[in-house]
């Protein structure tokens, strides 16, 4: 039932032993991008202490926006996962305007229509930064694969919007898919003194399906 | 399950293909090849779907999982690539993935890259598949009170909820 807005309803419950108030980060991951295209903290949950709780929700839809040098030039347009957006002239005066169909499954695609200027494409999700593609040249396209899953761990330093480093992507090593959900609990456990300490572990709880 | 993708077992079901599902980590490294049975949803006695676990540098290495409704199935497997994967999978049928009510296979895994020491964890939906591809062909078989899905798939309550973007028909790549 495509077009009709709705949002999985996600609760963060920190229930580790950790005592050092660790950021928690969310974000997915492009799988259509280049190596060298890091993934984006979409969402931090900072200072996560034991016993914190946390509600979000995940929008199904997304927004996307256009940018160039010089700032925004289009958008925010927003859609589903499977659409296609294309940046092109509107006037002779204006920049740029947005169109939106359907794209191929489970990809946005962003096709850049100007004559002569390149783009920045970025999909926000919630509001928040979720990928970015940058210098995507006139008449070529930005691809983006988003599985429905959220990858999940703790962070020293990170903001969302930014783009994440290999070290902190190397901590995070859970995916949570939210194939099906309409909301869940999101656990953190784990963690601990020296002696003691276990890794921590994030998993799903009192799962509501769809 | 039969070895021919085809022809269901046993019960004279005429020429039920099965439906595959692939789910891959690691870029492709780790695959789960899921087929889902249509015969089992016609009352045929076979797992409602089974897993095939393989490496993609061990190609002629296989582990297959039987996957059932009412239980989760566990296990194991070390590869000789030194792919390490162990957890459970379980199906659970007809929710709603853009609209349609989809047979869903859950994951609760854990998997290790050769020479690495931790674990990365995958929880959560697998792969979906839409109930009404698996009893086309086969709405007139008669289905038997005690096999095929359980009743407990039959009660779900509530609105559909859709998660835009997803695909009940596509692969998904960790």
């Amino acid at each position: 039932m495509r077009g009709s807005a709705v949002a999985i309803e996600l609760n963060f419950i920190n229930n580790s032993n950790d005592m050092n108030k660790s950021a928690i980060v969310l974000f997915q991951k492009n799988l259509a991008s280049a190596a060298d295209d890091a993934p984006i903290a979409w969402k931090v949950i900072p200072d996560s202490a034991p016993g914190l709780t946390h509600r979000f929700v995940f929008p199904t839809t997304i927004d996307v926006v256009a940018t160039d040098a010089e700032g925004a030039i289009a958008g925010p347009v927003s859609g589903w996962d499977s659409h296609f957006f294309v940046v092109g002239p509107q006037s002779a005066e204006s920049a740029a305007a947005f169109g939106a169909t359907e794209a191929a499954a489970g990809e946005v695609q962003v096709r850049n229509a100007l004559p002569d200027t390149s783009i920045t494409a970025n999909i926000f999700r919630d509001g928040r930064l979720l990928a970015v593609k940058a210098g995507v040249p006139p008449q070529q396209m930005a691809v983006f694969q988003l599985k429905p899953s959220l990858w999940v761990g703790a962070a020293a330093a990170v903001s969302e919007g930014q783009a994440l480093d290999p070290e902190t992507l190397s901590n995070v090593k859970t995916e949570l898919s939210l194939l099906g959900l309409a909301s869940a609990d999101i656990v953190m456990s784990g963690g601990g003194g020296d002696v003691v300490a276990t890794p921590f572990r994030f998993s799903l709880q009192n799962v509501v399906m769809a | 399950m039969s070895s021919d993708p085809q022809i269901s077992r046993g019960k004279g079901l005429p020429l039920l293909r099965n439906i595959t599902r692939f789910w891959t980590a690691n870029d492709g490294c780790l695959v789960f090849e899921i087929i889902f049975d249509r015969a089992w949803r016609a009352g045929d006695l076979d797992p409602p779907a089974v897993a095939i676990v393989r490496c993609a540098s061990s190609l002629d290495e296989r582990h297959e999982v039987a996957i059932y409704e009412d239980r989760p199935s566990w296990f194991a497997v070390d590869f000789s690539s030194g792919y390490h994967v162990h957890g459970t999978l379980r199906q659970i049928g007809d929710i709603r993935i853009d609209g349609t009510p989809c047979l869903t296979i859950f994951a609760d895994i854990y998997y290790r890259q050769p020479g690495q020491e931790h674990l990365f964890h995958f929880d959560g939906g697998m792969v979906a598949c839409p109930s009404v591809a698996l009893t086309e062909q086969s709405a007139d078989r008669v289905r038997f009170p005690t096999s095929g899905r359980s009743d407990r798939t039959d009660m779900r309550h509530g609105d559909p909820v859709v998660i835009a973007g997803t695909n009940a028909n596509q692969s998904y790549t960790a």
